[in-house]
């Protein structure tokens, strides 16, 4: 699974190359460019707020705005296989008609994610200043123009969950009613005859709202296409690295469900890591270790999700290890997936049973089946790979995992 | 105009029931939410610890419970709804602990709802995701729950009401049982339909759907006629604070940060016909004794003006 690193936070918009650097330095070699991040009229003195400042007066500026980002990543070789536009204003103090120039503004970025070669690009509804009963039709009209440019360009544009604003406090917004988001995705696949319309599920938006992300990512199935990972509290928004914001020594996002989701599809998508918030709070001295830090989260999150893929690839497989882990797979796998038997260097365990399952010494692993993948149950995977290879086996090794099992209904030895 | 209700938590003291119906009667109410919950709080049930009370036989119980029914009738309150201890399932608790309270709280609750004349009861959902994986697991067993309880609901005329409730992680309350309008609304006419008889509903939770942002018209409108209770209070949409109405913001702008108006919207759109009903007991032990009367006023007062609200042309 491809994982993506978000600029926000990390990149100056006009001095980029300290940003871009510490993303190569964290190991990154994809990014998702946040356009609308660089759609602001610098000549904001003539404006009395912020919200006002934002106002994108000129959206052929664009591409003008975005070139030393652009520039610097090429020069040290980062892709960006996706773009990210949230178009919101708050106020006009223009005279134009408030979504025509937010249309013309979506198309303007939808041809810079053609020019540098984006995947994908998402594209969040649009809400503000919009009456409740128009908002379909009005967004039917702007996710039209933005697919009559992109539809020859091998593009796949993403909606996204939202919150809204409800004094103060952040509820649900559009896309984040799962039979609801699926209607408007098909309606506008149907629309253009092929699918041009995807899902990405923004993790930070859906605790915002203690949102069960299992059930909405069943319900999305294929149409989800990427995930974004991002931290807050359940309360105030904000992007965190994920598993930092805890209470009570547990996370305060549902990751489990997550996880559970997304196993549920098969999820082979893509992983942006969003953590803005925390990326501004280090000093840009340690950025790039913190960046490294949130490619390995995001690698085991993937890692975890695709643990059901990984025992559906082989036809046979077997354990190493015979505690508690070995213990898990049986209660949750052993009847989908039955290995041949299991092996542990405890040699008091030789010719007993576990859960059913012979345990063997790692010698017999020499005479499995070449197909037969083992699956490591013992959380010493790398010194097990180690032994496997000193032993010069050559049949595929995976690790396995009890940290999130699909069922905690059982007792632990 | 609707009828208002409210929760006797709080309100009603069991030495002597008819001071509390009295003033509940005379702040403008019609009905009495029975907090039977209170007499085993949930601690106590994750503690795998029984009640006294619920070790009664059905006779002693009628007799504890007959002067507040009495007290009731006196003061022209009707119990219209009340809440059955929870959980009744626990993940932790042994067989026996378990059976005690699906075979001998639960049942004793109905048995104490028809004593009361009580035509709805609330139950909980289990929120048991975490440990079986999936909603529908989670599910299988609240309708197992249920299936128990169903040949009694039926045989006393009594509507037992799933609630939208949360569960919690690391302190932040997410969604639990029931938080699926369009699923709940299935199953009700599922097991409606099986038993032949109105043995499941639901209650809608205002504070419960505030915690977790729901769109309150949209999920009321889902529920339509399966809608038959309601637990009307409000929170800061971080804990569960069964406050008044109207007291929350989260902005200098001091706008509510409650979907009241979709709430009014909602129950509008279902023709809703039951009773408004405030779960709001903690808000008797905010105010000074001096002032609970006036809570009790202005939790009427509000309770009239959405009634106001829901049924003008």
């Amino acid at each position: 699974m491809q994982i993506l690193c978000s600029t926000d936070g990390i990149v100056n918009g006009e001095f980029p190359k300290p940003g871009i650097r510490n993303i190569v330095k964290g190991g990154f070699s994809d990014i998702i460019l946040n356009i609308s991040k660089y759609a602001l009229d610098y000549d904001y003195s003539k404006y009395k707020s912020w919200q006002e400042y934002r106002i994108y007066s000129d959206p052929q500026k664009l591409k003008k705005l975005l070139k030393p980002v652009l520039d610097a990543c090429i020069k040290d070789n980062l892709s960006t296989p996706a773009a990210y536009i949230n178009f919101q204003l708050s106020k006009m103090n223009t005279e134009d008609n408030l979504t025509d120039t937010l249309i013309k503004l979506g198309e303007e970025a939808a041809k810079i994610a053609i020019d540098i070669g984006c995947k994908y690009l998402i594209v969040s509804p649009l809400s503000v200043g919009i009456a409740g009963a128009d908002t379909w039709a009005i967004n039917r009209q702007y996710y039209s123009c933005l697919a009559e440019i992109i539809k020859d360009h091998q593009i796949t544009i993403l909606l996204e969950n939202q919150t809204k604003n409800l004094g103060g406090h952040l509820v649900r917004g559009l896309c984040s009613d799962e039979v609801d988001t699926v209607k408007w995705i098909d309606s506008l696949n149907e629309a253009v005859g092929k699918d041009l319309f995807g899902f990405n599920l923004d993790v930070g938006t859906c605790n915002l709202c203690g949102q069960d992300m299992q059930e909405f990512i069943l319900t999305l199935g294929h149409r989800l296409k990427m995930v974004t990972l991002r931290d807050n509290d359940g309360n105030q928004e904000s992007s965190m690295l994920p598993f930092t914001a805890v209470g009570e020594r547990s996370p305060r996002a549902n990751w489990q469900s997550l996880i559970y989701g997304l196993r549920g599809i098969d999820f082979d998508g893509l992983f942006v890591v969003q953590m803005e918030d925390t990326a501004i709070v280090f000093s840009t001295l340690i950025r790039s270790e913190l960046i490294r830090l949130s490619k390995t989260i995001a690698e085991y999150i993937a890692w975890q999700v695709s643990i059901e893929t990984r025992l559906k690839k082989y036809k046979n497989r077997v354990l190493f290890g015979a505690g508690n882990m070995c213990r898990g797979y049986m209660e949750c796998y052993g009847r989908e997936y039955p290995p041949l038997f299991t092996c542990d260097n405890n040699k008091s365990l030789w010719n007993t049973e576990c859960c059913g399952l012979k345990v063997k010494a790692p010698e017999e692993l020499k005479n499995i089946p070449e197909d037969c993948a083992i699956f490591i149950c013992n959380i010493y995977y790398a010194e097990i790979e180690k032994q496997l290879h000193d032993m010069d086996i050559k049949n595929p090794i995976e690790r396995f995992s009890d940290e999130y099992l699909p069922s905690y209904h059982f007792n632990e030895i | 105009m609707l009828k208002i209700g409210v929760q006797t938590q709080n309100a009603i003291d069991d030495n002597c029931p008819e001071v509390g119906f009295n003033m509940i009667h005379n702040a403008g109410f019609d009905c009495v939410d029975f907090s039977l919950h209170s007499y085993l709080s949930n601690t106590d049930i994750y503690r795998n610890k029984c009640s006294e009370l619920f070790d009664k036989s059905m006779a002693d119980l009628e007799r504890y419970f007959a002067p507040h029914k009495s007290a009731a009738k006196a003061a022209g309150i009707t119990v219209h709804q009340m809440h059955m201890p929870y959980p009744m399932y626990s993940m932790e608790a042994d067989k026996a602990f378990n059976d005690y309270l699906s075979k001998n709280v639960a049942y004793k609750s109905l048995a104490i709802c028809a004593f009361l004349e009580c035509r709805y009861i609330v139950i909980h959902g289990f929120n048991l995701t975490r440990y079986l994986g999936t909603e529908e697991n989670e599910w299988q067993y609240t309708e197992n729950f249920i299936d128990k309880l169903a040949p009694q609901l039926k045989e006393l005329g009594i509507t037992a009401c799933i609630e939208n409730i949360y569960s919690s992680i690391g302190g932040h309350l997410i969604e639990g049982s029931c938080c699926n309008a369009r699923k709940a609304a299935e199953r009700i006419d599922r097991l409606n339909d099986k038993y032949q008889a109105e043995i499941l509903g639901f209650c809608f939770d205002t504070g419960h759907a505030n915690l977790l942002g729901l769109d309150f018209e949209r999920f009321i409108t889902d529920l339509g006629d399966r809608l038959k209770i309601l637990h009307i209070h409000d929170n800061d949409g971080i804990r569960d604070l069964h406050q008044i109405p109207f007291t929350f913001s989260r902005s200098r702008e001091n706008c509510t940060s409650t979907d009241w108006t979709g709430f009014i919207k909602g129950l509008r759109n279902v023709g809703f016909e039951g009773v408004l009903n405030f779960e709001t007991g903690p808000v008797l032990n905010s105010f000074p004794i001096e002032l609970k009367r006036d809570a009790l006023d202005m939790i009427a007062k509000i309770g009239k003006y959405f009634s106001n609200e829901i049924t003008k042309e």
